[in-house]
């Protein structure tokens, strides 16, 4: 990934506002641009790392168990 | 019972508990030490006075009658103030959520600790939404390190961590997504613990990063950590536990466990990037660590930086999306430091984020394989010292990188995997506290707390209250 410039980050922040319906107030414009070029530059980092198609993200999704109390301790009564 | 402000929490427990102080005298003397100390630390933004006194009433009147009573009954902490507390609005550190609406239960861990009769005293100062390693907060003031008040005490759990090396309270709570518990209890010297990813639940905890976000005490001591953090563990089919992540694993006691030595733990000595991102000081202090043990084996993580980026890239957008309606209500109600962040963080592209979580788990993955011929990787928590306060970029592995990030460069690749991690402090002589992270395989807390024991018993690691606020 090539690090986007000053102008492609502004475009893209101001394309991407009217789609998210989150204007930026103009008097805070240049910092939110040097927060996101800095992010940009993590992300960078890790998108040069060639990763495997079944490579499965780390957050993943599990139902609870309904039957499951929210605390099961058969141990404890309620008494300290 | 002569200096309250440098008992441990076991110690006033036994007191109260024996009655030779009653709970009501102790919460009054903290009172006053609070009173007296607050105003130049920073660290308390609320106090639960009312409430308090008649929580310490309940105990005496337990003792006196000889009901059963918890471990930590009549033992006074205090929480960051991103915990819900009954009757009050859970402010993380904000101004805006000075008008949410209060909260109408206490926070799973609180509701645990006052089970076993810990006494809340109030709330602790933090980095807004806890996104921060300085607890410099434009709402409540910068939390002064007791150590050097004209520098920080480290964030985003500051207020804990200060208020716990000020004498102010024998413990607090705190929450560490990136290494908001492990930088403020380096910099601040007191013992701290993030437990593994899922292992004590967030429910009534604010979040900054769910993926990431944890939950874990300060204290003074290591028998005083195990011993609250066995309290934290216990399940109680009364108390609500609401958290997803959750993973529901059977409590271990720890406290009673930490008598014995090493025997059978294998230390392994994080280098590389670890070594790169440390000033000459964090180096010296990690030597002299090293040599506490008979053998060390030296392990380098392979792409630790590209961990880091990858925690940042998740945690950027995880808050970005928390704080969208509020960033489209609200803008100019934000901290000047977080407002900018969040409001770029919205726009961070979803493949960014999805990369990041693949890498997480390839990386997760390579870790692990590590834990094979090793059981304790140690690493320093921070990167130098606490700074002064206002600082805004320090000078790090021939670059300059901005202060408030890079405080915490050394902890987020270990958040990135989840893994058990208590702080020990590092007191010098002639300088300012540092913290070494004692790392475990996930779910071996105890392994931690064991080393961090040895660390202590070799008078290595230590938390004695500030000199400043010895006296009460």
């Amino acid at each position: 990934m090539q690090l986007p410039t000053q102008s492609e980050i502004e475009r893209y922040l101001d394309a991407a506002a009217v789609i998210i319906g989150l204007p930026i107030p103009p008097e805070h414009k240049q910092n939110v641009m040097m927060h996101f070029a800095r992010t940009a530059s993590f992300a960078a980092l890790v998108n040069q790392v060639a990763l495997p198609d079944g490579l499965e993200a780390a957050a993943t999704f599990r139902l609870p168990d309904l039957q499951q109390p929210s605390e099961p301790d058969p141990t404890q009564t309620g008494t300290p | 019972m002569t200096n309250l402000a440098t008992a441990s929490a076991l110690g006033l427990a036994q007191a109260i508990r024996t009655q030779r102080i009653t709970a009501r005298a102790v919460v009054e003397q903290f009172d006053k030490h609070i009173m007296n100390a607050n105003p130049r630390v920073k660290a308390f933004t609320a106090q639960t006075r009312s409430r308090a006194v008649l929580e310490a009433e309940a105990v005496d009147e337990a003792i006196v009658l000889g009901r059963p009573v918890g471990p930590l009954a009549g033992v006074p902490f205090a929480v960051k103030n991103l915990f819900d507390v009954k009757g009050m609005a859970t402010v993380a550190g904000s101004k805006i959520r000075r008008d949410a609406p209060a909260a109408g239960r206490d926070a799973t861990l609180i509701q645990r600790l006052k089970y076993a009769g810990a006494i809340l005293l109030g709330t602790l100062n933090m980095d807004e939404f806890a996104y921060g390693f300085v607890t410099e907060n434009q709402h409540y003031g910068p939390t002064r390190n007791p150590h050097d008040l004209s520098r920080i005490a480290g964030g985003s759990s500051g207020g804990s961590a200060a208020a716990v090396a000020a004498g102010m309270v024998p413990f607090s709570l705190g929450t560490d997504t990136n290494g908001s518990i492990r930088v403020p209890a380096a910099l601040c010297g007191v013992f701290g613990l993030k437990p593994t990813y899922g292992r004590l639940p967030r429910t009534g905890a604010f979040f900054l990063s769910t993926s990431l976000d944890c939950v874990g005490p300060f204290a003074r001591s290591v028998r005083d950590l195990a011993a609250i953090y066995d309290v934290l563990q216990k399940p109680n089919p009364a108390i609500f536990n609401e958290d997803p992540a959750w993973a529901g694993k059977p409590s271990e006691v720890t406290s009673t466990q930490l008598i014995d030595d090493l025997k059978g733990l294998r230390i392994g000595i994080l280098g590389g990037y670890f070594e790169d991102y440390a000033d000459a000081a964090v180096r010296e202090a990690m030597l002299k660590v090293a040599k506490a043990f008979e053998k060390t084996s030296p392990v380098v993580w392979p792409m630790a930086e590209e961990a880091r980026a990858a925690a940042f890239v998740i945690t950027a957008s995880e808050s970005g999306n928390l704080h969208l309606e509020m960033l489209r209500k609200r803008p100019n109600d934000f901290d000047n430091a977080t407002r900018g962040r969040l409001l770029a963080n919205v726009f961070t592209p979803a493949s960014w984020y999805v990369q990041a979580q693949r890498f997480r788990r390839k990386f997760v993955d390579d870790v692990l394989k590590l834990f094979a011929d090793v059981d304790i990787l140690l690493a320093p928590a921070t990167p130098c010292a606490a700074i002064p306060i206002g600082t805004q970029n320090i000078h790090l592995n021939n670059a300059d990188m901005p202060a408030r990030a890079a405080m915490g460069i050394l902890t987020q690749p270990i958040s990135l995997v989840g893994l058990p991690v208590v702080t020990a402090p590092l007191h010098r002589p002639d300088g300012l506290p540092l913290g070494v992270q004692i790392i475990g395989a996930p779910w071996r807390e105890l392994n931690c707390l064991r080393v961090a024991a040895y660390l202590e018993r070799k008078g290595i690691a230590s938390a004695p209250v500030a000199k400043a606020f010895v006296e009460l």
